[in-house]
């Protein structure tokens, strides 16, 4: 498998606190990797790491055939790393529709084209395009940072727990459509706590633990 | 008629105070920080004005130069030009070093900035009053009894077009969603490709444009000095509250309120009077609504 994403001994932590401690991991294009670990653990600490949202203290960070450990976030962000962080975060006061534009990198047709799929994926969005984003309900706000994250027209997408604090028919929902962005071919880190409920999709399930990441 | 006139004149004072909150406004959005400088870049754009004036008549060919409208014609974009310029120097200086500081530091420099800026410009051009050529021309329109400068419909006219350009530039670009959604959370737009740092300077950019006009349109008919900085910021405060905190179309609409108690209220009472009832307004519309007349409150669902 071609490697997207080769993380080798990173050391990431706050203010001398190491959380992550030489951590190794190995994405593949288009693979769909699953990081479980209870709560406190540190998986929204690696995948801020990944995005450049925090500094790391040592370690490599390879993503395509660049070395982007020094890279600030939006560099990373504009090179292919796409984020759907934990807590949703859409942009409250832009609506549904803006939300999404927002994030597209291209114009015209090809933007269209990414609202398409967006659309597609999430009927439900389109109905509420034009509704302000704190309008939508949690399970919706979801959806819309999905989409915004597909947008990008990214290579990887980190997704940070997110069928956190949905009910049960729309985290079915989210899972569902993360399937499909994964059948088409977009790589996927996708945290979870203590037990993947993403079943077949995911290639792979790793376990973070004391700072490190082993097989389940 | 005499209303009518009142009209005309209180919506034009009124547009260029709308172009001193929205500056403010732009800012304040970009950063999250007051930039308590604004109201003496308002100034420092009349004095620019002023400089560009003598600058354009010595090298315009005097058939030109003579006539005056031309210079005020040229004086408009090379005023906005070198606010801009300046805007991003402002930027560069007092706020890139600090972006990661609290509002309260950005704060504090921006009134460093603001000092710096009515002490070299005392130093340059002495503390007396000065005033800058009229737009088009210092001539009016009579119309039976209704008598309209021209400087007045040129300050309507210039305050339309800047303040639909921005409308149009935040509600309908590309660019303008990304200053919007750089406002609402910096470090999602960041995390989306979005070059945050760059947006704020063009924000500093537009916000020193727009006090650029404002300080070359108010300093024709009210004459400025290099202390006339404290009043305008005032204004500007004023209006953004009024209209509520960050939003464009409430300083607007803060900006015309004052510009009618200024000129309407004060026409039937006294200055000191209408002056007074704004702030019993503002108490007011506070009590109301806290947040402002246009100020979104948005709300959170779980
Ligand atoms: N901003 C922060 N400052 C200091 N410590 C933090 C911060 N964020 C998280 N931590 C600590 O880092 C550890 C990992 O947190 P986190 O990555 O959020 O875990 P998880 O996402 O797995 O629940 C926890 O012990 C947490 O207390
Ligand atoms: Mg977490």
């Amino acid at each position: 498998m071609t490697p997207l994403l080769e993380v080798d001994a990173l050391t990431a932590g706050y203010g001398g606190v190491a959380v992550l401690r030489a951590l190794t991991l190995n994405v593949g294009v288009g693979e769909c990797v699953a990081i479980v670990g209870s709560n406190g653990v540190g998986k929204s600490t690696l995948i801020r790491a990944l995005l450049g949202q925090l500094p790391r203290v040592s370690g490599t960070i390879r993503f395509g055939d660049r070395d982007v450990a020094d890279l600030p976030v939006e560099d990373r962000a504009r090179l292919g790393m796409a984020l759907v962080p934990e807590g949703r975060r859409v942009f409250p006061g832009l609506t549904v529709l803006e939300n999404l534009e927002v994030a597209s990198g291209q114009g015209g047709a090809r933007r269209r084209q990414s609202l398409d799929i967006v659309f597609d994926l999430f009927p439900v969005l389109t109905s509420r395009r034009g509704h302000r984003a704190w309008q939508l309900s949690g399970g919706q706000q979801q959806m819309l940072v999905i989409g915004r994250a597909l947008m990008t027209e990214p290579k990887l997408i980190l997704m940070d727990e997110p069928t956190l604090g949905l009910a049960p028919i729309v985290s079915r929902d989210v899972i569902k459509a993360i399937g499909k962005i994964a059948r088409i071919g977009t790589g996927i880190l996708v945290s979870e706590q203590n037990e993947s409920r993403l079943g077949r999709l995911v290639t792979r399930v790793l376990k973070l633990e004391a700072g490190h990441l082993a097989p389940l | 008629m005499a209303a009518l006139q009142l009209l005309v004149n209180g919506l034009a004072l009124g547009a260029a105070y709308g172009l001193v909150a929205l500056g403010f406004v732009l800012v304040l959005n970009a950063t999250g920080a007051v930039n308590f400088a604004h109201g003496d870049w308002v100034m420092a754009g009349g004095f620019v004005a002023i400089a560009l004036t003598g600058a354009l008549t010595s090298i315009l060919p005097v058939e030109f130069a003579g006539g005056g409208a031309w210079v005020g014609l040229l004086l408009l974009p090379t005023t906005l030009v070198v606010m801009a310029g300046l805007g991003l120097i402002f930027c560069r200086v007092a706020y890139t070093p600090l972006k990661n500081q609290p509002p309260v530091t950005i704060f504090v420099s921006t009134i460093a900035v603001g000092l710096i800026l009515s002490n070299g410009i005392n130093a340059q051009f002495g503390g007396a009053p000065r005033s800058t050529p009229p737009l088009f021309g210092a001539g009016q329109f009579s119309l039976g009894d209704l008598v309209i400068s021209h400087q007045s419909l040129s300050i309507l006219g210039t305050a339309i077009i800047l303040i639909g350009g921005l409308g149009w530039l935040m509600e309908r670009t590309q660019t303008g969603r990304r200053m919007r959604a750089a406002a609402q959370d910096p470090e999602m737009a960041r995390a989306m490709g979005i070059r945050v740092d760059r947006l704020i300077a063009v924000s500093f950019a537009l916000a020193l444009a727009l006090a650029g006009a404002a300080g070359l349109l108010l300093a024709n008919q009210f004459f400025i000095t290099p202390s006339s900085g404290g009043a305008l910021m005032l204004k500007a405060y004023l209006a953004v509250t009024i209209g509520g905190w960050g939003s464009l179309r409430g300083a607007v609409a803060g900006a015309m309120l004052i510009a009618f108690f200024e000129i309407g209220v004060a026409s039937l009472t006294s200055q000191p009077v209408a002056e007074g009832l704004l702030y019993l307004v503002l108490f007011a519309i506070l009590f109301a609504r806290p947040q402002g007349v246009f100020g979104e409150a948005i709300g959170h669902r779980a």
